[in-house]
């Protein structure tokens, strides 16, 4: 069956499904605990909510916007833990966001499509700026819970045809 | 004589437009004596004014229709009940007319398919 | 049944009355045969008499004789005398035996022939001589010698010729009786004869009859086996045992996908074809179709399995996707004794329908329900949206703060279902029919959900999806309305945005109170002379002051019986001022005279966070409530099923923060809760 092509296609579940994932397993690969999906619900505030760390990247091509991972000191101090990480600064903390960004990123140009093309990961702290997302319509946050800790992953794609 | 009707429906949308047909419309002899939002609202108005008639829609929160239906027709057996639902809700239509509504219209509904069906209820 | 019974009688009367000739013919015969024989008796007696009569007439004429010669030899007479007397009164009785046979009359004294007759008076007239010269020595003890030889003479005389009548009379009588006899069997015969006849013409009778009907229900067997044989349609007749009767069509096993047979119960077949709601919904409708008096409309209408998807079992079973059950009544004696089913492949149908309906809904219907905003009451369809914004917001609420177990999602799930399902309702009832099948899209995620037991996060995000899907549908909705609007304001001249801004926020305030079972009396106080505001602001106002109200209702009233438990009225109190100050700064206040904010509960929820206690301990009260203004924050209060102040309350920061206004929040717990917005005069 052929189907108009709309010019702007919605985001699927599954585009975002394969974000939550990709989280849930960088914690069990790293930790040996998944970080769980707690709930997911759409942005209603225009700021995106932020964290003692952030990581995020910027997306274009055949889908445009941004991925963003916020977590609290606390969980990345475990996760710099398990990896034997002896010293826990704030330049340690950001790389590791930094690299769970990145994680993101790999997985985004595999399963979304290898056009894509991804800005290296931006990282900021608790006083730092995110920076705007070219996407245009409602973000999609998940929250994510691992341990005591909470951790969101926030998702502004646009696709286009 | 003028019989007593109780429209219950979570939707005030779906309600208000139940009652404005019945005061605009050919239905003189029927007098709205209240106006429920859930399952447990209905039962006290039901209770309180023991009507003959009720409009009953069965996804409503606190209590559902099905639960409803089954007290009022336990509490008032003369009550006449029609079930104002969804497609989707025929298993639990048909769990309703099981309960004893006698009843049922599909949503959306025209404004002369609620009358008929009323009409039928009175009959 | 009395009818039947006289049909019955009708179709047999032609063999009853043969067999009722059957048995009078039998019973005639054995009339016959008694009264045969009794004549058979009746002419044997007759020719033993006539037989006698020779006999009697020798001994007469002996004893005669010998009473002659004993006179004469002066012996004694006595013996021959009563020989004689004998004799003579033997054969008078046995000729008046004879005499009367020969006169009776009546069903069993056949009278004798004429030649018999003639035959008797010459033997009468030979007697009546012998007869008179006897007479004078009966009862004489002495009798002449002289009347003994006149009888003698008569006798010896007369003998001779009289037995020879006497034996042409017997041999008359045996021949009467032989061919008498002879008739009277060939009757029997005849009359057995015909009894034969009729026998055979029952049996042959009965046997064609027995044939004709064995082969009209052959032949009914038969068109019937066709009929079954070669419709598409799966036909059987269900019973209310349950089972499936012993002929069912060809094509039923192939639509079910199963092997079949007669006489098998339903159920469980059911059970293997369908999911298990609708197996329930078809055991209640089957249960209804017997045993309950409702309407045929209402029942067609209740049909669960109209069109009905089947299970795929990983492809195990061979068959149709989609089957369209019917279900109709047959009645006996005035009771359901069977349903006939009647089941289609729709399977083909369903797909091309599904096709256009996609291709429908790309293309049309979005301007179509557009459209229909137009023909609506615009007040109703307002209401709808801004019910529906509420509901959507409050569902993306539910979703952000849900707690992560199994039995919060569960409940969540459901009251995401009762919102949507309202949503679609009243979209349907204004001919949204867009958003009413976006919301039917949804509830269809919804619905396999809500029977699992095992949800887990992952499981929202699907459904935090469709709450955008659904308010992109009531945002373009909005729009358009925005626009009808606008132009009719032009029209009418515009009304004060004051008044509208009133108006909505009172139905929103009463709205969500009705969600949450609440109640609240909303009071507006605008000022009646509303000062110039510029759009901006006017624009900020709107956007901010619903989240105030909807939060005050949701957050800061308690439900009524915490308000009785706390000594309040069951109903609270949310007031909105407006207040234009002097120097053109203007002040926003909501209070709500609710459950206020308790910094015990902040500090709890900190401490939940992961914060040190020592940390949080040491928190002003200022800086407890600050952080309900971070965003993410979230007081998950578990006694309530929309928890979480603080929530939104990031976004009205934010907003605040754009607007140039001051936000300020006081607050005393069990007694009010008031956010104020400062709004600079414009420079």
């Amino acid at each position: 069956m052929t189907a108009p092509t709309p010019i702007k296609k919605a985001l699927k579940p599954a585009d975002v499904e394969v974000f939550a994932e990709t989280i849930g397993h960088y914690f069990e690969r790293i930790t040996g605990e998944k970080a769980l999906v707690r709930t997911a619900y759409l942005l209603e505030t225009e700021a995106p909510p932020q964290d003692d760390f952030n990581g995020m990247i910027i997306v274009h091509g055949s889908y445009q916007g941004s991925v963003c991972f916020a977590a609290p000191r606390g969980l990345l101090t475990h996760v710099l833990m398990r990896m034997g990480q002896q010293e826990y600064s704030d330049a340690d903390h950001l790389d590791i966001v930094g690299e769970i960004a990145n994680t993101l990123a790999g997985r985004a140009r595999r399963v979304l499509g290898e056009g894509l093309e991804i800005t290296p990961p931006h990282t900021y702290t608790r006083a730092g700026r995110a920076l705007p997302s070219p996407a245009s319509g409602t973000p999609l946050v998940i929250p994510f819970t691992w341990q005591i800790y909470a951790a969101v992953l926030v998702v502004h794609l646009d696709v286009l045809g | 004589m003028t019989l007593k009707l109780l429209i219950v429906d979570d939707s005030t949308v779906i309600r208000n437009r139940i009652a404005r047909l019945c005061q605009d419309m050919r239905l003189p002899c029927l007098e709205i004596v209240g106006l429920a939002g859930d399952g447990r609202q209905a039962l006290a108005l039901a209770e309180q004014f023991r009507p003959q008639l009720v409009t009953m829609d069965l996804t409503m929160p606190q209590m559902d229709g099905d639960e409803c239906i089954s007290r009022i027709v336990d509490r008032l057996p003369e009550t006449r009940i029609l079930v104002v639902s969804a497609l989707s809700d025929k298993a639990t239509a048909l769990k309703a007319i099981k309960k004893g509504a006698q009843g049922f219209l599909r949503k959306p509904f025209s404004d002369e398919q609620l009358v008929e069906s009323l009409l039928e209820l009175i009959r | 049944m009395e009818k039947r019974t006289h049909g019955w009688l009708g179709k047999y009367k032609e063999l009853l009355a043969a067999i009722t000739l059957f048995l009078v013919l039998d019973l005639g015969v054995l009339v016959f045969n008694t009264f045969t024989s009794h004549l058979i008796e009746r002419d044997t007696a007759l020719i033993n008499t006539a037989g006698e009569l020779r006999v009697y007439s020798q001994q007469l004429t002996k004893s005669l004789l010998t009473l002659r010669q004993e006179m004469q030899a002066s012996e004694p007479i006595q013996s021959s005398l009563a020989e004689l007397g004998e004799a003579h009164a033997a054969f008078t009785s046995a000729l008046g035996q004879l005499r009367q046979a020969g006169q009776g009359s009546g069903l069993w004294r056949a009278p004798m022939d004429s030649s018999g007759q003639e035959l008797l008076t010459q033997l009468d007239d030979y007697w009546g001589p012998i007869g008179e010269a006897a007479a004078p020595l009966l009862d004489n003890q002495h009798p002449a010698a002289m009347d003994v030889d006149g009888a003698v003479t008569k006798a010896v005389s007369r003998n001779v010729r009289l037995m020879q009548l006497a034996d042409d009379l017997t041999r008359h009588l045996e021949e009467q009786a032989v061919s008498r006899a002879a008739w009277l069997r060939y009757i029997q015969v005849g009359a057995i004869l015909l009894a034969t006849l009729n026998f055979i013409f029952i049996v042959f009778k009965f046997i064609r009859r027995l044939l004709e009907s064995d082969r009209q229900a052959e032949s009914a067997r038969r068109e019937t086996r066709d009929i079954l044989d070669t419709v598409r349609e799966g036909l059987f007749l269900l019973g209310r045992d349950g089972r499936i009767g012993r002929q069912f069509s060809r094509s039923l096993p192939s639509l079910f996908g199963l092997p079949l047979q007669g006489g098998q119960p339903l159920e469980p077949l059911l059970q293997e074809l369908l999911e298990e709601e609708q197996h329930e919904a078809a055991r209640d409708y089957m249960d209804l179709l017997f045993n309950r008096k409702v309407k045929p409309a209402l029942l067609e209408e209740l049909n669960p399995l109209r069109e009905v998807a089947l299970k795929t079992q990983e492809g195990r079973r061979k068959g149709p996707s989609h089957l369209a059950f019917e279900f109709t009544q047959v009645q006996e004696n005035g009771e359901v004794s069977a349903l006939l089913v009647t089941v289609t492949d729709i399977s083909r149908q369903m797909q091309l329908a599904r096709e256009l309906a996609v291709t429908e809904a790309r293309a049309g219907s979005e301007v179509e329900s557009l459209l229909a905003v137009l023909d609506q009451d615009p007040e109703q369809v307002r209401d709808f949206l801004q019910a529906g914004d509420t509901r959507l917001n409050l569902v993306n609420q539910a979703l952000q703060d849900v707690k992560p177990d199994t039995r919060a999602y569960a409940e969540l799930i459901n009251q995401v279902f009762r919102g949507v399902h309202s949503i679609k309702g009243e979209a349907g009832a204004l001919g949204l029919m867009d958003i009413s099948a976006q919301a039917h899209q949804f509830e269809d995620l919804l619905t396999p959900l809500r029977r699992r037991h095992d949800l887990t996060g992952d499981d929202l995000i699907p459904i935090a999806f469709q709450v955008g899907e659904l308010r992109e549908k009531l945002a373009r909705v909005q729009t358009v309305l925005a626009r009808v609007n606008r132009q009719r304001q032009t029209e009418v001249g515009a009304s004060h945005p004051f008044a509208e801004l009133k108006k909505q926020i009172e139905h929103l305030a009463l709205k969500v109170a009705e969600d949450l079972n609440k109640k609240v009396r909303i009071e507006v106080d605008f000022p009646s002379q509303a000062p110039d505001l510029d759009e901006r602001l006017l624009r900020n106002l709107r956007e901010m002051l619903p989240q105030l109200v909807r939060n005050a209702v949701a957050h800061g009233i308690e439900a009524e019986e915490e308000r009785l438990q706390a000594g309040k009225f069951p109903e609270g109190t949310v007031r909105v001022e407006f207040l234009p100050a002097a120097d053109g700064s203007l002040s926003l206040s909501v209070r709500d005279d609710g459950r206020g904010i308790s910094c015990a509960r902040i500090r709890a929820r900190l401490l939940e966070l992961g914060h040190t206690p020592e940390r949080v301990q040491a928190m002003s009260e200022k800086e407890l409530l600050a952080c309900l203004f971070t965003p993410g924050f979230s007081l998950l209060e578990k006694a309530h099923e929309h928890a979480g102040r603080g929530v939104g309350l990031d976004l009205i920061r934010d907003m605040a923060a754009r607007a140039g206004a001051r936000l300020r929040l006081s607050t005393l717990p069990n007694t009010y809760t008031q956010f104020t917005l400062q709004f600079q005069p414009a420079p």
